[in-house]
């Protein structure tokens, strides 16, 4: 069942057992798993089924911090949400991601990565992924062309990865939720406020509002705020008419800690010979597995470092890399478009081998952050067209994410060295002591960390059942709940945890 | 060299191999030789290298360095990296028998 909010009556009460806000992949995946549940669901999305300039303008906000994508940009206000733009890139966050490690400040996650492996498994087909084996050994009898370099696998190791084709949630879910006498969709609702009751000890409502100024409330016993790791604290620091410091955030961690995986070139690769790459080719259309190189889980703990990955670039566009930020359009639309292209090439040149010989390859980083609790999402006061205020993004990294690329791409360099298959050169900006980002250093569109995990209060937003502390009846789904974020694209691992809360929220009453 | 340029460079490695003179000692030729610099690397990288070696340090015996045969530069190389004896220069993680030879190579051709 579906519905458009500007198109019933003004003050309608919707009612319903479980409240989901926001239909991106968390939300999506959540409402699919209740289908075959008792519960009657709603599922509240800010846009319609397609681009709709008006509600993703609703996205804007400022970026005070280091350089990143426009927020109308990264992320997106139609059904599917941000998954309408993704590129599809898959892989399970490592067992020592979940750990509390002593040189990772503020790291370790209330469960285990053993805890996931079944909403992994379930993931899988949900993304339109191979079977749940991220193992290198595997895919390489699978396919004879993927030949891993032979490197010391005690320090550098070949993390594999899979491709998404990508799966266009709102595509390729919308009959399942529209057919689904359970679920009611709801468009173009905006929730403007979590409302609590006066002792601020449970939610009692939501309140929705349309861009045609139509006001509606949503009243059910569960509430699952799934709208993206910079909407989710939006949503609960405006939500402060009952708690002044807005919802979920009485230890004030409501928005820290945003994390992303800083993108950045680091090193240009020469090899002395052609051997097969297949397995590390970069490209986002062609290839169904890939590997990226990575630091051993030995190498991390011995040298204190963060996870790192490197996509290896071939032969490059050197001067359009340099002018990787400036690139990206401003305007949403365009992005979509450029998406549209890369389905459609993906679709015909689908995981063909390509005898390529080069033997130049600049080294793409993409490392995990550390999780810094200034680095965050604050309210602005600028009020947005459904009155909300807009946020401002103070995204910052920390000496460790730095030491990581540097200490990594030196051990790679005599690795490539030791096995005579090349040589590494660092780029300049981490020849010097504590240089400045450069210019060139983006994100990949991954917001994660504002409203964290962890049994704590004082340490986290939200339990390891993705419960808001403090209320009953209000969970949060999606990667603003990663303690850490790991290298590994965050929607695979989203879509996990969003499995397994859909089965905690079977068990209530 | 700007960074364009290395990259453009890169697939010139055979006409880079003919630039340069290195003296050929005779000896057996191993099966798999171990790639010398010289063999993959645009000359003009190796002189930058070798100029940034010399701002920095002082080269004792930039004979012996010229005169390495290539095998037994490949061993030595090979050897520096297995001990750690490395060394970066112009951003370039390097061995340091090969970042001496490439300042022999820039004292030869300056």
């Amino acid at each position: 069942m579906y519905t458009d909010a500007r198109k019933i009556d003004n003050h309608s009460l919707i009612e319903g057992d479980i409240c989901i806000i926001g239909a991106g992949a968390a939300g999506i995946t959540i409402a699919l798993e209740l289908i075959k549940s008792n519960r009657k669901v709603i599922l509240l999305e800010s846009g319609g089924f397609e681009y709709d300039r008006a509600s993703q303008m609703l996205n804007e906000g400022n970026n005070i911090g280091l350089s990143y994508f426009t927020l109308s940009t990264v992320r997106l206000r139609f059904f599917g949400g941000t998954t309408n733009h993704w590129f599809g890139f898959c892989s399970t966050l490592d067992p020592i991601y979940f750990e509390e490690r002593e040189w990772v400040p503020h790291s370790g996650w209330p469960i285990t990565r053993k805890d996931m492996d079944p909403f992994y498994e379930r993931a899988q087909p949900v993304c339109d992924l191979g079977p749940n084996n991220y193992d290198l050994g595997y895919w390489e009898k699978q396919n004879p062309s993927f030949q891993h370099l032979p490197f010391d696998t005690s320090k550098v190791r070949t993390k594999m990865w899979q491709k998404s084709p990508p799966t266009r949630f709102g595509v390729k879910y919308r009959k399942a939720i529209l057919d689904a006498s359970n679920v009611h969709l709801y468009t173009f609702a905006n929730v403007t406020e979590i409302v609590l009751n006066e002792s601020g000890q449970d939610v009692t409502a939501l309140k929705v509002k349309t861009l045609s100024g139509r006001q509606h409330r949503v009243q059910a016993k569960q509430y699952v705020l799934a709208c993206g790791g910079i909407d989710n604290p939006q949503v609960l620091l405006n939500s402060n008419s009952v708690m002044k410091n807005g919802v979920g955030n009485q230890n004030d961690l409501v928005g820290r800690f945003f994390m992303e995986h800083p993108h950045v070139d680091s090193a240009d690769m020469i090899l002395a010979s052609s051997p097969h790459m297949f397995l590390y080719y970069d490209s986002i259309y062609a290839l169904k597995q890939f590997g990226m190189l990575a630091l051993s889980e030995q190498y991390q703990r011995e040298h204190k470092l963060l996870n790192y990955s490197a996509l290896l670039l071939f032969d490059p566009d050197i001067e359009a890399r340099y002018h990787f930020m400036d690139s990206i359009p401003k305007d949403p639309k365009l992005i979509l478009d450029f998406v549209k292209d890369m389905d459609k090439t993906n679709k015909e040149k689908g995981g063909k081998d390509r005898q390529e010989s080069a033997k130049n390859y600049v080294f793409s980083t993409r490392i995990e952050q550390t999780p810094n609790p200034n680095s965050r999402v604050e309210l602005n006061g600028t009020k947005d067209a459904v009155g909300m205020q807009e946020v401002n993004l103070n995204w910052q990294l920390s000496a460790l994410d730095k030491r990581t690329i540097k200490e990594a791409n030196l051990m790679i360099g005599k690795e490539l060295g030791r096995t005579g298959l090349g040589r590494l050169k660092l780029r300049d900006w981490l020849l010097t002591e504590n240089p400045p980002w450069p210019h060139y250093l983006s994100g990949g569109a991954h917001n994660m960390g504002t409203t964290r995990m962890n049994n704590d209060p004082k340490k986290g937003v939200v339990d390891a059942n993705c419960k808001v502390h403090g209320l009953p009846n209000l969970y949060i789904a999606g990667s603003s709940v990663f303690p850490t974020g790991g290298t590994a694209n965050p929607t695979l691992t989203i879509v996990a945890l969003a499995i397994r809360l859909a089965e905690h929220l079977k068990t209530l009453n | 060299m700007n960074r364009r340029t290395f990259i453009r460079l890169g697939g010139t490695s055979v006409a880079v191999v003919s630039l340069l003179s290195f003296p050929v000692m005779s000896c057996k030729a191993k099966e798999n030789p171990y790639p010398l610099l010289q063999n993959f690397m645009p000359a003009d990288t190796i002189r930058l290298i070798g100029k940034e070696y010399l701002q920095k340090n002082t080269l004792k015996d930039p004979e012996f360095y010229s005169n390495l045969s290539k095998n037994k530069a490949a061993d030595m190389i090979e050897k520096d990296f297995e001990e750690d004896k490395t060394i970066v220069l112009s951003g370039w993680i390097l061995s340091e028998t090969e970042a001496k030879q490439c300042a022999a190579i820039y004292l030869q051709k300056k």
